[in-house]
């Protein structure tokens, strides 16, 4: 049998998927900076987190990812990409790429998403509960009602989210997301 | 719910369907510890653009696949397992995906076997007592799937070998493999995967945990069949019966093999149609002669993944086995004009039926009771169910 007829294949890349997928987790990485300080809610959250917390959200094999953390300070910030040097208390890792964006293209909700088992998740749970919590909140502020209800398990009523402080909060989180 | 004294029930078989199933591949190698597997298929699965969508769902993973062998016939040979093997050895694979029916599965289960013991011969492996550990094997069924390959059997070169090991690491079902198949082969994949569902719930001794499966598995092929036969636009409800065509097979390999499906694959050795519609068209008749002459086997419960629970709360108990009897001949009749109704209609000749009996009973070693495949035969030959006992 001549074996050179069944040639060895290596698989070609998605450029423009992963370059997606790293514009949205760069957005949400900012406007989850910047709700800690504008939201009661997502600052209540992260305070039951502990000191050290740093959570890396990325996409298996080689990225991309999104590093939020902690600082000395106790406040929350963004911290690019690259986990080199930093100490990740919590690793969420999509299996995908094509995971990845059921996720961010909001066909899969995130809590739909980990029951689809897509994500991998080293680091304690309640943790990990937390951040979904607070992904979930950053998607109703930052997204239209039609697309954030296809994301998240329930829209959160005017009971619990007023439109007064739907509104200003989303202005205030883009501003800050895309200034400073 | 009835506990037997002591039942055993084993599967390592991880199964893994839906939407992106495909995408999981890499990960999935990765977890055990593979990284270069080698792709077996057949010609019908690279034209229907199958191995493409496959190729595709490796991109951006960092894996390479070392080659996709294409050429495998209706059946597997020790000689395609020596062109196989060889391939493994040259590009330095590590893991083994089969992609299509029985016959992709049961080269890629041999090959497994040799190249896992380093040797060129399955002979000394009709006893898997003295095999290595097997390599990584992951099976993605293609339409054609028809239950046996989730099994614990390869068959090669028409010999038999048997195993746990043999089962499959991962099953992937997702929706872009189940390409469009001629709807006789849907039916008869269906009639396989039932038959070897429901004569595992047919034995005295029952397996609680494998009757778990195999209700699974008759409600999925049941409920799902119809619209799978209708529109190959159907993905969802063909995704639902290939899940439980997978299932079948891990129940049958828990349980021992029944009458119907043993004259299945008697037939096909003797007359090339298919095992599943030959085992199909048997199994009622097998079903009503264990109801009406062994009084036994024919459990009321099968009553409810055939019609589901509201339906099975409104027959009386004493009626049920008899009722899921009557369904699986309504179940032939209602596919009538996409299989034959009864064997005769296959061209199969009288004197034939009398050997396939004798090889049936031969290859269950005693256990089906004497001349009980015979009968059973003459009756779906023709067509007419047990009902007074004698054929008309």
């Amino acid at each position: 049998m001549n074996v050179n007829k069944f040639p060895e294949i290596k698989p070609k890349g998605k450029l423009v998927k992963k370059i997606y997928v790293a514009v949205m987790l760069w957005i949400v990485g900012r406007a989850i900076q910047a709700a800690a300080k504008v939201d009661r809610e997502v600052k209540e959250e992260f305070s039951a987190l502990r000191d050290d917390f740093m959570v890396k959200l990325w996409v298996a094999p080689d990225g991309p990812a999104m590093i939020i953390g902690k600082d000395k300070s106790g406040v929350v910030k963004y911290m690019g990409w690259n986990d080199k040097g930093k100490k990740v208390t919590l690793d969420m890792k999509i299996k995908n790429i094509e995971g990845a964006i059921l996720v961010f293209t909001f066909q899969e909700g995130t809590c739909e998403a980990f029951c689809n088992d897509r994500f991998i998740v080293s680091g304690d749970l309640p943790d990990a509960l937390i951040f979904v919590r607070v992904l979930n909140l950053i998607e109703v502020y930052l997204l239209p009602k039609i697309i954030t209800s296809l994301a998240v398990k329930r829209y959160p009523k005017w009971s619990q989210m007023n439109p007064v402080r739907k509104f200003a909060g989303r202005v205030l989180i883009y501003i800050r997301a895309f200034t400073f | 719910m009835h506990i037997p004294d002591y039942f055993e029930f084993y599967n390592k078989t991880k199964i893994n369907s839906g939407k992106g199933a495909l995408e999981n591949i890499p990960y999935e190698l990765e977890s055990m510890n593979a990284v270069k597997p080698l792709v077996i298929t057949d010609k019908k699965s690279v034209k229907n653009g199958m191995v493409k969508a496959f190729i595709k769902s490796f991109y951006n993973s960092g894996v390479t696949i070392g080659a996709v062998y294409d050429e495998v016939p209706g059946y597997a040979s020790t000689a395609l397992l020596q062109n196989l093997s060889k391939l493994f050895r040259d590009r330095g694979c590590d893991s083994i995906i089969a992609i299509g029916g029985d016959s992709a599965a049961s080269a890629a289960k041999g090959l497994n076997i040799l190249v896992s013991n380093k040797t060129d011969s399955l002979l000394m492996f009709e006893d898997m007592t003295k095999s290595a550990p097997l390599k990584p094997f992951i099976f993605i069924p293609s339409s054609e799937a028809r239950g046996t390959e989730t099994s614990n059997e390869a068959v090669i070169d028409s010999r038999i070998y048997k195993s746990d090991d043999l089962f499959p690491d991962l099953v992937l079902i997702d929706k872009r493999m189940l390409k469009w198949t001629e709807k006789s082969n849907t039916a008869s994949s269906a009639m396989l995967a039932l038959t070897q569902a429901i004569e595992a719930c047919t034995f005295s001794e029952s397996n609680p945990v494998n009757d778990a499966f195999a209700y699974a598995s008759i409600e999925l092929v049941y409920e799902n069949l119809s619209k799978a036969l209708k529109c190959h636009c159907n993905k969802k409800e063909k995704s639902g019966f290939m899940n439980g065509v997978a299932i079948s097979g891990i129940v049958y390999s828990n349980a021992p093999e029944g009458l119907a499906r043993a004259i299945g694959f008697e037939m096909e050795k003797m007359t090339g149609h298919p095992a599943g519609l030959c085992a199909g068209l048997v199994l009622p008749y097998s079903l009503d002669y264990k109801f009406r002459f062994e009084k036994t086997g024919v459990r009321g419960e099968l009553l409810l993944p055939l019609v589901g629970i509201e339906n099975y709360c409104a027959i009386h108990e004493s009626e049920r086995a008899e009722k899921s009897v009557e369904l699986l001949y309504l179940l032939i009749d209602n596919l009538e004009g996409v299989i034959p109704g009864r064997i005769k209609d296959m061209n199969i000749p009288m004197y034939m039926i009398k050997k396939i009996a004798e090889a049936a009973e031969k290859r269950g070693g005693g256990k089906f009771g004497k001349g009980a495949a015979l009968k059973i035969l003459e009756h779906a030959y023709e067509g007419i169910p047990f009902k007074g006992g004698k054929l008309k």
